[in-house]
């Protein structure tokens, strides 16, 4: 039996009234509000700001951030960590750019889709591999990869963006329904799915289960090795995704078109709640955390905040947001002791 | 070695995880000293130690963090940081004398670094993530006091490579002497146990009474320190205080010390020699791929490679040993 | 308590960018004077009509004076006709360009004016400008495909190439050289300037009989030149007598290379070395006026920058549009030795 902060995860969508909902769902997720208020505010103070040019702007900004965080809260929350999600990016679109223009036939745009999403794949199961089951550091295995891939898509391009892509492929991005981008209906898809596979579903609780502790989830019989591999996988399947509206955008595979977006996703991960230790987070607030960031790189650069302000700017807030994440784990640690020890007791008891 | 002991080494799975890149390594110099006599002119070798001085250097300090399990992901930026406070300060005070502006410089890192230390000390995840934050963080101050604008140093900086004592420019003197006296600290010193102690184990080093925050703040500290050293022998080389100056160093620096035995889980490693063969290696390859006119795009690969291979050989040895 | 931490924190972000949002639109002369130069040029409100005419410069990465006298020379002239200049910078970064593009368009612009930093990707931008009405012209980085950009001005790179090649000739002469071997230095492949100039230069030296012994990928970068020059003199031998610089900003790494081996002479002295550029930056012309370097190409790119301003901001307010091949206009470059390196026309002697 599963208990404390395990069990209020479970509750979520349970069947409480109508303003409690609301209430719970605020304390639930604090992101949600300040984000929710950052839109507000800037809407009145920041000109230019809420006309349809730049909210269709930034939603399409925000779309393939938004994906790539879904798969990175995954990692996250089953104790992983994934570094190179910005240039695996880069490096997938890379070859299925160059696959597209040597190929050159009807059948380029699904192929191309189909090597990128294989390329994301095999890159998150390289990563996958070393760290879900030979153990290697998820930092430090993930910093190579992430030199790896950057140097992978230099090498193939010779730093020269692919050029002369398929119609189709590109036009994927860049559709819009009404005006808007349906890359953004994809996120929400994804955020949807997500947060589905999290609380309603087996895999979801082992995947917590496995990042809480892995020692105790081990014990009560779950193959946490294969857990959070799979996390990978769907890290690199949303990575892929990403890279697919990313060269919508650009209309050309650039080798390190994603390199610096790594930034941005884990801050928004964090920022979501989506704990550095592992164990604990969500969709949801990994949405809300894509929402706040990205409203304040807008915001940054709508204001005119000159390009190295904003540097530093963001590295601030990703330490504020570590900041959190740390004094949050500080204060459930001891929760989580207990949690873990009565796990080991019931699981010390059955194994006798 | 006596037969036998030999005769158990080289059974010894162990000691060929630990010691493989360097066998390797040393074939490999061998048969490319007889593809390209050239590789082992005086004018290549002397090379081969000028470019591995700035690395050295800031390995002293991030071979500091890693002792203690921790790391130190930000000293490019610190050295940007570092290079463009000397470049704005001899803008501001023309004829300053230049060991003036190398001290001021030094204080800048050290400062820098106390605050890292500081925000590592404090967070208590891995300081891999704090320390990329600060990376970004740093050097968008220093673009920012930049002002966007190119930062030539003055003509008369070029002394700080350009002097030489028998041939061989005095920075190389000055390099390992730091780093002899680096190891010497950590392996005589008090403070330079308890650096290896914390990084062995935390929370029985605090028990035994080390003042674990101050050691963090102490090292990261050093590491500052040094990559403003570091930032000072760049500079002039660049005679520029490049936008670029120490960007994705960090990387080869750690990969530096991780060949050179530092271990990433702290408690384990050495300045000298480690640190010192370590870059010397990694100098080593990116010259063999000049010589072999190698796409240079390939050489963040070879890097990478390198790194990975020592760091999983490390972790199976650490998987193995825990058994 | 956990949660309102959480929240105390998360509001804290939200007042960062409310402080930066009130030091940005808050009007501040003292605080553009004290920035070099100012991000954000007001006009002169008394003087211009109702709604000033903003254009956005979208720059790559500054890596060298040359880049600093386009923005400058462009950011300049907007002022002086009356309008509003923003200024972006993207140091490398083809996303964040084109994210900044968006949100510049966004920001209300009529014009944009860019210094790509890949010229391919930055058709996309082009194109999204087009469609939100908003002009879009190139400044010396100018795309292979013109279909959605307005307006391109540049330099000759093929010219530039060849009067560099044309200078080592005549120091060849001069100083008696006779087996020209020479070490060229090239930028970002990225950058349609530089692959020119790298190709065009090959081929002059391929007719004139000068060996290019190495070749030096700086990605215009200081530190990456710097290095791999050292590593060409090594793989060489050192045995060269020229260089050609696709820009004279690396004469600075080039510079210290040579000082360690005691090469960086004057003209006569033993090891001399024929180095040739292009570009016209300052520093470049003063290294002329002290007798190290041979010869640069001038180009004026204070004026390229004006000119394209100029252009533009015609564009916005009399509607002036440029057809097929007009849409490129290219500037010519001027050589610059010891003997004129002291007129006061060139744009290095001036910045």
């Amino acid at each position: 039996m599963l208990t404390g902060g395990f069990g209020r995860r479970l509750k979520f969508g349970g069947h409480m009234k109508g303003f409690t909902v609301i209430k719970n769902w605020i304390r639930r997720y604090p992101v949600a509000v300040v984000a929710i208020l950052a839109a507000i505010g800037m809407s009145i103070f920041v000109p230019g700001f809420a006309t349809s040019t730049n909210l269709t702007a930034v939603g399409a900004q925000l779309s393939y951030i938004g994906i790539c965080t879904t798969g990175l809260a995954f990692i996250l929350i089953g104790g992983g960590n994934d570094l190179s999600l910005g240039t695996a990016m880069s490096a997938s679109a890379v070859i299925s750019g160059l696959v597209m223009i040597n190929v050159g036939s009807k059948m380029s745009t699904p192929l191309g889709i189909i090597v990128i999403l294989l390329m994301g794949m095999l890159f998150a199961a390289i990563n996958g591999y070393f760290v879900a089951y030979l153990k290697v550091n998820a930092f430090m295995m993930t910093l190579i990869t992430q030199f790896l891939f950057r140097g992978l898509a230099l090498l193939l391009t010779n730093s020269l963006s692919v050029t002369g892509l398929p119609e189709g492929f590109v036009m994927i991005g860049r559709t819009t329904i009404l005006g808007i981008p349906i890359s953004i209906f994809v996120m929400l898809g994804f955020f949807i799915v997500g947060q589905f596979l999290l609380s309603k579903t087996t895999y979801g609780r082992k995947l917590f289960a496995t990042g809480a502790n892995e020692k105790a989830a081990k014990l009560v019989g779950i193959s946490t090795s294969m857990v959070l591999f799979k996390a990978y996988l769907f890290g690199g399947i949303c990575n892929a995704v990403s890279a697919i509206i990313l060269v919508g955008k650009l209309k050309v595979a650039n080798p390190t078109m994603g390199n610096d977006l790594f930034l941005d996703i884990i801050s928004a991960a964090v920022i979501g709640g989506n704990s550095l230790f592992g164990g604990k987070g969500s969709i949801v607030g990994a949405a809300f955390g894509v929402l706040l960031f990205g409203l304040i790189s807008n915001g940054l650069n709508i204001l005119g905040v000159p390009y190295q302000d904003t540097k530093w700017i963001k590295g601030l807030i990703i330490l504020l947001a570590i900041s959190m994440d740390t004094i949050n784990e500080k204060l459930s640690a001891r929760n989580m002791l207990r949690f873990a020890t009565t796990e080991d007791k019931k699981a010390h008891a059955k194994a006798k | 070695m006596t037969n036998s002991k030999l005769r158990s080494a080289i059974t010894n799975k162990s000691f060929w995880l630990s010691n493989i890149v360097y066998i390797v390594v040393i074939l490999a110099f061998i048969a490319f000293a007889f593809i390209n006599p050239m590789f082992i002119s005086e004018a290549n070798l002397i090379n081969l130690v000028r470019q591995s001085c700035t690395m050295i250097i800031v390995g002293i300090g991030v071979t500091m963090c890693m002792l203690t399990q921790g790391i130190d992901l930000s000293v490019g930026s610190v050295m940007y940081i570092a290079a463009v406070g000397m470049y704005m300060t001899m803008k501001a005070f023309d004829g300053l004398p230049i060991v003036v502006v190398m001290l001021i410089g030094m204080a800048i890192g050290l400062l820098i670094g106390l605050l890292n230390g500081f925000i590592v000390a404090v967070l208590k995840v891995y300081p891999l993530l704090p320390t990329l934050a600060t990376l970004y963080a740093f050097r968008g101050i220093g673009l920012s006091i930049a002002g966007a604008s190119v930062s030539q140093m003055p003509m008369e900086w070029i002394v700080i490579v350009s002097t030489k004592w028998f041939g061989i420019p005095v920075f190389v003197y000055i390099t390992i002497l730091l780093a002899i006296l680096a190891q010497v600290f950590l392996s005589k010193t008090k403070l330079g146990r308890h650096i290896y102690a914390t990084g062995d184990n935390e929370k029985m080093a605090r028990e035994k009474g080390i003042n674990v925050f101050n050691i963090k703040l102490f090292v990261y500290g050093m590491s500052g320190l040094m990559a403003a050293v570091a930032a000072i022998l760049s500079s002039a080389m660049t005679m520029q205080a490049s936008f670029t100056l120490g960007e994705g160093f960090e990387f080869k620096v750690i990969t530096a010390a991780v060949l050179g035995g530092v271990s990433l889980n702290g408690g384990r490693g050495t300045v000298a020699p480690g640190v010192i063969v370590g870059a010397l290696i990694l100098t080593f390859i990116s010259n063999v791929l000049v010589l072999l006119k190698a796409n240079p795009y390939s050489y963040d690969i070879v890097y990478a490679l390198v790194i990975f291979s020592v760091v999983v050989l490390d972790t199976i040895k650490i998987r193995s040993e825990e058994r | 308590m956990k949660k309102t931490t959480m929240l105390v924190v998360s509001l804290l972000c939200v007042l960062v960018l409310v402080f930066t949002a009130g030091c940005g639109t808050i009007d501040a002369p003292a605080e553009t004077a004290e920035e070099k130069p100012a991000e954000k040029v007001e006009s002169a409100e008394e003087e211009s009509p109702a709604a000033p005419v903003k254009i956005g410069i979208a720059m790559g990465a500054i890596q060298s004076t040359f880049c600093e006298g386009l923005r400058d020379g462009a950011a300049a002239k907007v002022k002086e006709l009356g309008g509003e200049a923003i200024v972006v910078v993207s140091d490398g970064d083809a996303t964040l360009q084109a994210t900044q593009i968006e949100d510049l368009v966004a920001q209300g612009c009529q014009a944009i004016i860019c210094f790509a930093n890949d010229t391919d990707a930055i058709v996309a931008s082009a194109q999204y400008c087009n469609e939100n009405d908003v002009l879009f012209a190139e400044a010396s980085r100018i795309s292979t495909d013109l279909t959605y950009i307005d307006l391109a001005l540049g330099f000759d790179n093929k010219q530039q190439a060849e009067i560099c090649g044309e200078a080592i000739l005549a120091g060849a002469k001069e100083v008696g050289y006779t087996d020209l071997k020479c070490i060229e230095f090239v930028g970002s492949l990225t950058d349609q300037n530089a692959i020119e100039r790298q190709d065009y230069f090959d081929a002059f030296a391929a007719e004139n009989d000068i060996e290019v012994v190495a070749k030096v990928l700086t990605e215009w970068d200081a530190e990456l030149a710097l290095n791999r020059f050292k590593d060409a003199i090594t793989a060489t031998g050192g045995d060269y007598n020229c260089i050609y610089s696709a820009s004279d900003f690396l004469f600075t790494p080039i510079f210290s290379a040579l000082s360690e081996t005691d090469e960086w002479v004057v003209k006569g002295e033993e090891g001399y070395k024929i180095i040739t550029g292009i570009d016209g930056a300052p520093d470049a012309v003063e290294k002329i006026r002290a007798g190290y370097v041979y010869m640069v190409a001038n180009t004026d790119v204070m004026l390229l920058g004006a000119e394209t301003a100029d252009k533009v901001y015609d564009m916005v307010v009399n509607g002036t549009r440029y057809e097929g091949d007009d849409k490129l206009i290219i500037i010519d470059a001027q050589t610059i030795t010891s003997e004129n390196c002291d007129d006061p026309a060139i744009w290095g002697n001036n910045y």
